[in-house]
């Protein structure tokens, strides 16, 4: 390369020769011109490449013509006045002038104003001998860069001075090309520099742009050969100068990507040279090891100075460490090894991956290892494992049946107790579809609810029975899984059969509770209808009661007629006072009747009733049997209230055949019933007192009790206070009850009106 | 009915709780029978009273009365002459009392059930009229 650099001045050089040659082959030609008009010469040989050429002297002025217009630079002659008298066409090229424009135009025309003095010196200077002077002419405007040589023309009668321009303008460009060119070639020297310093895994990038580089230094080569091709390689180089540049940046990218990366990761990175050393390491590494590496680190020592064992826990040697092994073009590929690292102190479990470096070539350059600390992940893979096995052993010493599938329905995994359930060992399941393995749980609810939970991802629980060969009821829980399903079941066949024994003997109990609820209905109503056919009866003793009397009366009536006509006592008179007496008992017997009739007519809705009215009734009814007793009324009040008032009735009724019964069973000496009528806040009150002596205080508690009766079975059904309590308090929302006051029992009813 | 008992007349005590029937039953009794000493009473006690006064031969008499009843008042006038005639008047058939009476073997001549009938009543007034010794010579007619 620096020897190329050498001969770009030369190539310059050599134009400058060029051009010094081509003006001493037209110096000599003028030489051979000037000899020939002043016949110094007769012939001349020219030297061509077919051979030597003899012009004689009389084809002189054609010949001198010819080079005149073939000749590559532009020639004219001006006069000492500086008029043109004479300009090839060349010229006419060099000035964009057509060639009758420039004969008798004074030769400044064509030169730029600034030029007009060298001009003008060098016309002058050309009189005392040739000169060659550098000037601008102008051309259609344009500077035209010309090497301009001036020699006196002396011809017969008129001076001349003879002028051969060359045009420098190609030659300066392609001065500027090499200028440029050289310029171009220190960036490119510079990026070589680059170049060289980035990273030898970079070296095909480099070539590449070397290659670029030669091929531009190739392509100045051929420049130098032609101006137009130079030009056209210029423009290529400049491309691939660009090309270097995008391929310098990306490298310089990459370059700070790969050194990004390796600073960043957590895994170690180390390269080791051929000679087994670490001379990089990442921060990763570094840290974990505490190495220098300002200097190179032997692997070998590096690792003789730690515990180092293989996966297996065997020790491992230091000469086999996978940095080394790579070195001779193994390639190790996760490797486990175990270390006391210095930087934790703690023994790490790691995975080590090394290759060998090669070169373009194909060489051993190295090795590079990545190292990853896997702890952590060893770690948490025991941790799993052991709670894999402890909800393994869980589930098989579940009592419930557990069973997973995969989401094309094979059974993953089954545990004991589900293969006791389906009476199969779990090999025989394990692998199958539950479809082809139980073909009748497909349209059974099991199947049903399994497909659901399964495809609207849902929990499901049910329980359903699966038919021969297992016969048995499951209670199931399944629970839709990222792998597909897994269920839960126990058996609950005896639970489900006693569940059943259970509701045939709760619907038997309920049959039994029924009927004798039925019974107990139809022995109420009996008791009640015994209950009200003895209150009938003894209604109907009292009927009987109150009538014999009249009867008797009115028997004895209607015979003293006919005593007192045999007798002879009869008389109109008579006869009139014993019709309208019979007739007053028939009546009163007609009320009586009537009375009864009312007492014992069924009362279906509550009406608005006179309470004193009510007790006047059951006084009435009980007026015979109360002869002897001192019966006093009391109304404090005249209280309506509302209810059912021959059931009222019944119940006073009920009350003073109690008091009379006392009174009279207990020989009462001077026997008294005060019945009390009062109203209070809307609340109507009856009492019923007597001085019977009381009820004993061990019985008074039970008198309301249904069948309770202190009097003999003949005269007492037990149910007169029981059905008062429940027509005051329940049909008529009351209250009854009992104290002992002074020398007797009082009964209190009390109803709101 | 407050005269002298006469030795001869005949007495009859009618007892009957009730009133009006009492006084119906006397003014019965003294148009069909004239010659009788006729003796009335409303309860028990006041009957026994009249009876040790009067000593009558015949005893008319209800069961259930307030003061003493019927089959008491028997008992204690039978005490005192025990061969009175004794008819019952009774409207309660059922009586517990008329029961006893009749366990008690009260020699009771009628036994009447109210309504009572003329022919039943004066049949048996006849026939204690007729059992009792004579004592003057003039029969009833």
């Amino acid at each position: 390369m620096g020897a190329k650099t050498n001969e770009d001045p030369r190539t310059k050089s050599a134009l400058l020769e060029e051009i010094e040659r081509l003006n001493s082959r037209l110096d000599e030609a003028e030489q051979t011109l000037d000899a020939i008009r002043s016949g110094e010469v007769d012939a001349l040989v020219v030297t061509c490449p077919h051979g030597d050429r003899v012009f004689s002297l009389t084809g002189a002025e054609r010949t001198y013509r010819l080079i005149v217009e073939t000749m590559n630079e532009a020639a004219l002659t001006v006069s000492l006045d500086e008029t043109i008298l004479f300009c090839n066409q060349r010229f006419c090229g060099l000035v964009m002038t057509r060639m009758a424009d420039i004969i008798g135009q004074k030769l400044t025309t064509f030169v730029a104003p600034a030029q007009h003095h060298p001009l003008r010196m060098l016309l002058a200077d050309a009189q005392a001998g040739p000169v060659q002077r550098r000037l601008t002419f102008q051309a259609d405007g344009a500077p035209v860069s010309v090497q301009l040589a001036a020699s006196l023309l002396v011809a017969d009668t008129q001076t001349s001075i003879c002028l051969v321009a060359s045009d420098l303008t190609e030659l300066e460009a392609q001065a500027s090309s090499i200028r440029v060119l050289h310029e171009q070639q220190q960036a490119l020297e510079e990026s070589r520099a680059e170049l060289q310093a980035a990273n030898t895994s970079l070296r095909d990038s480099r070539r590449s742009a070397l290659n670029v580089a030669e091929d531009a230094l190739a392509a100045r080569r051929q420049a130098e050969e032609t101006s137009a091709e130079l030009l056209r390689e210029v423009t290529e180089r400049q491309r691939a100068e660009e090309e270097v540049q995008r391929l310098l940046t990306a490298v310089q990218e990459e370059k700070d990507r790969l050194s990004c990366l390796l600073n960043s990761i957590s895994d170690e990175v180390w390269f080791a040279d051929t000679n087994g050393k670490f001379t990089l390491a990442n921060p990763s590494a570094v840290r974990e090891f505490i190495v220098d590496l300002t200097g190179p680190v032997d692997v070998e020592k590096l690792a003789e100075s730690m515990e180092v064992y293989r996966g297996d826990g065997s020790l491992r040697p230091a000469n086999d460490s996978p940095p080394l092994r790579a070195l001779t073009g193994e390639v190790i590929r996760g490797e486990d090894e175990i270390i006391r690292t210095p930087g934790t102190g703690q023994l790490r479990h790691r995975q080590v991956s090394s290759a060998p470096v090669h070169d373009a070539k194909g060489h051993i350059i190295g090795s590079v290892s990545v190292v990853r600390d896997i702890t952590e992940h060893k770690k948490a893979e025991e941790l799993l494992r052991a709670a894999h096995e402890r909800i393994n052993a869980i589930l098989e010493q579940m009592n419930d049946g557990f069973a997973a599938f995969d989401r094309d329905w094979r059974y993953t995994y089954i545990n004991a107790a589900a293969a006791k359930a389906f009476q199969m060992a779990p090999e025989q399941l394990l692998g199958k579809s539950i479809w082809e393995l139980w073909p009748q749980a497909h349209d059974l609810p099991l199947g049903e609810n399994f497909r659901r939970s399964f495809d609207e991802n849902v929990p499901i629980q049910f329980e359903c029975y699966y038919p021969a060969p297992l016969k048995r009821w499951f209670e199931c829980r399944c629970h839709p899984t990222p792998e597909g399903l897994v269920t839960f079941f126990s058996d609950i066949t005896e639970r489900k059969h006693a569940e059943e024994a259970l509701k045939e003997t709760n619907q038997e109990l309920e049959t039994r509770v029924a009927q004798r609820t039925a019974e107990l209905r139809e022995k109420d109503q009996m008791l009640l209808m015994q209950s009200r056919q003895a209150a009938m009866g003894e209604m109907i003793g009292n009927i009987a009661h109150q009538w014999r009397q009249p009867l008797n009366l009115l028997g004895l009536t209607v015979q003293q007629l006919q005593l007192f006509y045999d007798v002879g006592d009869f008389d109109r008179t008579f006869l009139v006072e014993n019709v309208e007496k019979s007739m007053e008992i028939i009546h009163h017997m007609s009320r009586t009747i009537d009375d009864f009739r009312n007492f014992f007519k069924p009362e279906k809705e509550k009406v608005e009733f006179n309470v004193q009215n009510s007790i006047a009734q059951s006084m009435s009814l009980l007026d015979s049997q109360t002869a002897h007793i001192s019966v006093e009324i009391i109304a404090k009040d005249d209280p309506v209230i509302w209810g059912y008032p021959n059931e009222f009735a019944q119940v006073v009724l009920n009350i003073l055949v109690n008091a009379k019964d006392a009174l009279t069973e207990r020989e009462i000496y001077n026997p008294e019933i005060t019945v009390t009528i009062s109203s209070e806040d809307s609340c109507a009150t009856v009492t019923v007192a007597d001085n019977a002596g009381g009820i004993p205080e061990e019985i008074i508690d039970k008198i309301f009790e249904p069948y309770f009766t202190t009097k003999g079975p003949q005269s007492g059904t037990g149910l007169g206070l029981f059905l008062s309590k429940v027509i005051i308090e329940k049909n008529m929302g009351g209250r009854l009850s009992v104290r002992n006051k002074g020398n007797g029992a009082e009964f209190r009813i009390e109803v709101f009106q | 009915m407050k005269k002298a008992p006469d030795p001869t007349q005949i007495s009859l005590l009618l007892v009957e709780d009730e009133v009006t029937a009492l006084e119906l039953l006397a003014k019965i009794v003294l148009k069909k029978f004239p010659g009788v000493a006729l003796y009335t009473a409303t309860n028990g006690r006041a009957a026994l009273e009249l009876f040790k006064a009067s000593m009558s031969d015949i005893v008319i008499t209800d069961i259930n009365m307030p003061e003493m009843n019927g089959v008491q008042l028997i008992a204690e006038i039978r005490a005192i002459k025990p061969d009175v005639q004794i008819i019952v008047l009774t409207g309660d058939t059922e009586n517990a009392l008329l029961e006893a009476s009749i366990g008690n073997d009260f020699e009771i001549a009628h036994y009447i059930v109210k309504p009572v009938s003329f022919e039943l009543l004066f049949g048996g007034i006849e026939e204690c009229l007729g059992k009792t010794a004579p004592k003057n010579p003039k029969p009833f007619s």
